[in-house]
């Protein structure tokens, strides 16, 4: 028996395919180099892509278990986000003091970063699914 | 004065509690086992003194860890006047065991009904009245968190030191009963024994086999009568574990009414962060993030303390015409100083992150993950946080082991965490490995890491088979449920696991700094003010250590370097420069150019920087954390495996014909 209605279950399901297929291919080019090369931080995008994929099926069903890994995912592509923006303040402050010579927004800006405003309406989906449920 | 004693299971809110009554602030964690000793605090209600004891969680009062000792003795010996049972309203079932267990021990118990908000949140009715007239005690409703019950739990408390209410007495079947009766009549002779612990208890304990009672019955007359009847009485104390949970389970039905929900947040997040598969992966890249921010984050902070004593030392070197007292306050005191305070930003934004974690409930999760492999490795469940920590640095992760309660599984925890890498050793890595290594650099630096983990491993295991026989405590550990975490409980949690660091191991590592300067500056005159470090004390001191590096084919320039890594493993690249007459930065080619090291005594010296000796600040909190003992044991064997491994390298690498 669905624990929500499948329709909206459905619609996560596809945001959360399109979310994971993206982590996977961004953690594919980190890994290789094809953006920035960071080899560990490439491993860590194709978790957050396990993540979003492992919630598929049972979303789709309309089932609590696929939403937890949707949640899931989400916190981790909030904690890498976030920690990229941290960066790239720090990068900022480095620049500032003088120890870097150059600093851009745009080369600053993470594929993690882009990557979690992308997922901020699927946050807004799961969010309205949940916001019932006790701790 | 009048005592009052306050226990509960781990993580039911007691220190939370705790400070509410007494206005302490102690620790508080969403981590089971943060009261790892009692801890004591005074209130006054109506003009009288109350002091307040803060017994470490447990489950039970068995013999089985010393926290659960630590209880039980206190309540039998301490004798205090009312002992406060907090519960855990949304989990009435396990925390009642605990009540019954006091209600035998003949404690005057007061249960504070806590995370009533919890309980009401999730629908849960708990029926407060029916729940005192079956057990016969006062129960209070509180929200240790806002304070919602405290003055009515004081007002409980203070009328049951008055006068303490009858209690019911949990009786068991016909079967045990009748045990209970012959072991009640065999005791009874023994005045010495009944006077000190109620009866029926100590009956009901030598059933149970409980260790510490039946030791207390070696050499008694009465010992074979009493073995007569254990062996009679077979698997006895199963029954009576049995039929206490029966009893509860009775009184749930009768005073909870829950609407069962099918899911709740915290089932949903546990779902995907204890994943049979995703679980391991997900906290590699938590711990990754950790670190990152740890690291990455704090770096500028870290550069502005550094650019901000350099700053300081050039006015010093610049305004001070006396050139000893300008050396000595430019290359002292803020070098010195400016050398310690960098670290700040770093531990404090480790502990910053940790606390994320611990807060919210998630570090639980991670020893859980972890435990399994750690028990194979011979370690404890909760090792693999401190471990993972030492990478980073090793002096939080120190810190860290503190969450280990069983003292064996701690110290094993501690002594092997110097041969985890720690970021400060990594620069000596990029500099050997980058000229000796060139385009491999990578794969050698990763090695270290490896090696690290690996002699990690193995001392773990001989420390087990040796030292601290046996095998790793049980892990049980109850998954508190998650929570958010509040921006000022994180940094209240940070500020006062990092201060320590500030007071304690800055001033050391200080001290320990303005030395090195005294040796590498003076004889004034012949260093040249410090130029000439050639001539200096410490290079004295290099020649006279040379010979204990000469066979691992290290000059004593390379030796001078490894015994200022002994204040910071940092100040081996930064003594090559001064040895080399050049900075940091400049460093890298010089040495190249010098030929000091081949490959393999490249490699060899690599392995020795991971190895040998922690550093100053480490050692510091290790005394801090256990016996001298084994803080010295640790030095002994670091440096007597970093010989041995490096002296491995070398001889191994020279019978494969590398040079």
């Amino acid at each position: 028996m669905a624990d929500f209605d499948m329709n909206r279950g459905k619609i996560m399901a596809a945001y959360a395919l399109i979310a994971g297929i993206l982590y996977l291919s961004a953690g594919i080019m980190e890994i290789f180099g094809i953006i920035s090369r960071d080899i560990i931080g490439g491993i860590m995008l194709m978790i957050i892509a396990a993540t979003y994929l492992a919630g598929i099926k049972d979303t789709s069903n309309g089932n609590y278990k696929g939403l937890s890994f949707l949640i899931g995912g989400l916190f981790l592509s909030t904690v890498y986000g976030i920690l990229y923006i941290l960066m790239m303040i720090a990068n900022w402050l480095e620049y500032l003091i003088g120890n870097v010579e150059s600093f851009s927004l745009i080369k600053e800006m993470r594929i993690e970063i882009w990557l979690f405003f992308t997922i901020l309406p699927l946050v807004y989906l799961v969010w309205k699914n949940v916001r019932e449920i006790k701790w | 004065m009048v005592t009052v004693a306050i226990i509960g299971n781990p993580n039911v809110g007691k220190t939370e509690l705790f400070n509410k009554l007494t206005g302490l602030k102690q620790h508080v964690g969403n981590w089971p086992g943060v009261t790892a000793e009692k801890k004591e605090g005074r209130y006054v209600y109506k003009g009288e003194k109350i002091n307040v004891i803060d017994l470490p969680g447990t489950y039970s009062l068995t013999a089985y860890s010393i926290d659960e000792l630590i209880a039980r003795n206190f309540i039998i010996e301490g004798k205090p006047d009312v002992v406060v049972d907090i519960i855990d309203a949304t989990n009435l079932e396990r925390n009642l065991y605990l009540t019954f267990l006091l209600l035998e021990l003949g404690a005057n118990v007061v249960i504070a009904l806590n995370m009533w908000d919890v309980a009401r949140g999730r629908d849960i009715k708990i029926d407060v009245k029916k729940l005192e007239k079956l057990l016969d005690v006062p129960v209070v409703p509180t929200v240790a968190t806002t304070g919602e019950g405290i003055d009515k739990l004081k007002e409980e408390i203070s009328k049951a030191i008055e006068k303490r209410r009858s209690r019911a007495t949990l009786r068991y079947g016909e079967e045990i009963e009748d045990f209970i009766e012959k072991v009640e009549e065999i005791l009874k002779e023994d005045e010495e024994l009944i006077k000190k612990y109620p009866l029926r208890w100590l009956a009901i304990k030598i059933l149970e086999r409980d260790e510490e009672i039946l030791k207390k019955l070696e050499g008694k007359p009465y010992k074979n009568k009493i073995d007569e009847i254990l062996k009679n009485a077979g698997e006895i104390e199963e029954k009576i574990v049995e039929e206490r949970y029966e009893i509860i389970s009775e009184i749930i039905k009768e005073v909870v009414k829950e609407k069962k929900e099918k899911w709740t947040f915290s089932d949903m997040l546990d779902q995907v962060f204890l994943h049979r598969i995703l679980g391991i992966p997900i906290f590699l890249a938590l711990l990754y993030a950790m670190f990152q921010f740890t690291f990455s984050f704090s770096a500028p902070f870290s550069d502005m303390i550094d650019m901000f004593f350099a700053w300081l030392g050039e006015i010093a070197r610049e305004n001070i015409s006396n050139p000893m007292l300008a050396s000595f306050l430019a290359d002292g005191i803020c070098a010195g100083l400016g050398a310690v305070l960098v670290f700040v930003p770093t531990i404090f934004a480790l502990f910053f992150a940790l606390a994320l974690l611990e807060d919210s409930g998630y570090l639980a999760r991670a020893a859980f993950l972890m435990d399994k492999i750690m028990y194979k490795l011979g370690l404890h469940g909760k090792s693999s946080i401190p471990m993972l920590i030492g990478f980073g640095c090793n002096i939080p992760a120190i810190m860290a082991a503190r969450t280990i309660e069983n003292e064996k599984d701690r110290i094993i925890t501690i002594m092997i965490n110097p041969l985890m890498s720690c970021s400060a050793r990594l620069p000596v890595y990029v500099l050997i490995a980058s000229i000796i290594f060139g385009g491999y650099a990578a794969v050698a630096i990763f090695s270290m890491y490896l090696l690290g983990i690996a002699l990690a491993i193995i001392v773990a295991l001989l420390l087990r088979k040796t030292l601290f026989k046996g095998k790793p405590s049980p892990f049980i550990l109850e998954l508190p449920r998650y929570m958010l975490p509040t921006l000022r409980s994180a940094l209240l949690h940070m500020w006062e696991r990092g201060k320590w660091f500030l007071i304690k191991a800055g001033t050391f590592i200080f001290t320990v700094v303005i030395l090195i300067w005294f040796l590498s500056a003076f004889p004034w005159d012949a260093t040249n003010g410090g130029e000439l470090i050639e001539n200096s004390y410490i290079a004295s001191f290099g020649h006279a250590i040379e010979p204990i590096f000469k066979p691992l084919g290290w000059n004593w320039q390379a030796g001078v370097a490894l015994f200022f890594g002994f204040l910071a493993k940092e100040a081996v690249v930064g003594t090559f420069g001064s040895l080399l007459g050049v900075s940091e930065e400049g460093v890298k080619n010089a040495l190249m150019n010098a030929g000091w090291f081949t490959p393999l005594t490249g490699f060899a010296y690599m392995a020795f920087v991971l190895i040998y000796f922690p550093c100053v600040a480490t050692i510091a909190v290790m005394l801090r954390e256990m016996k001298a003992k084994y803080t010295l044991l640790t030095i002994a064997y670091t440096i007597t495996l970093a010989f041995i491994v490096a002296g491995l390298i070398e001889g191994i690498g020279y019978l494969l014909g590398f040079s």
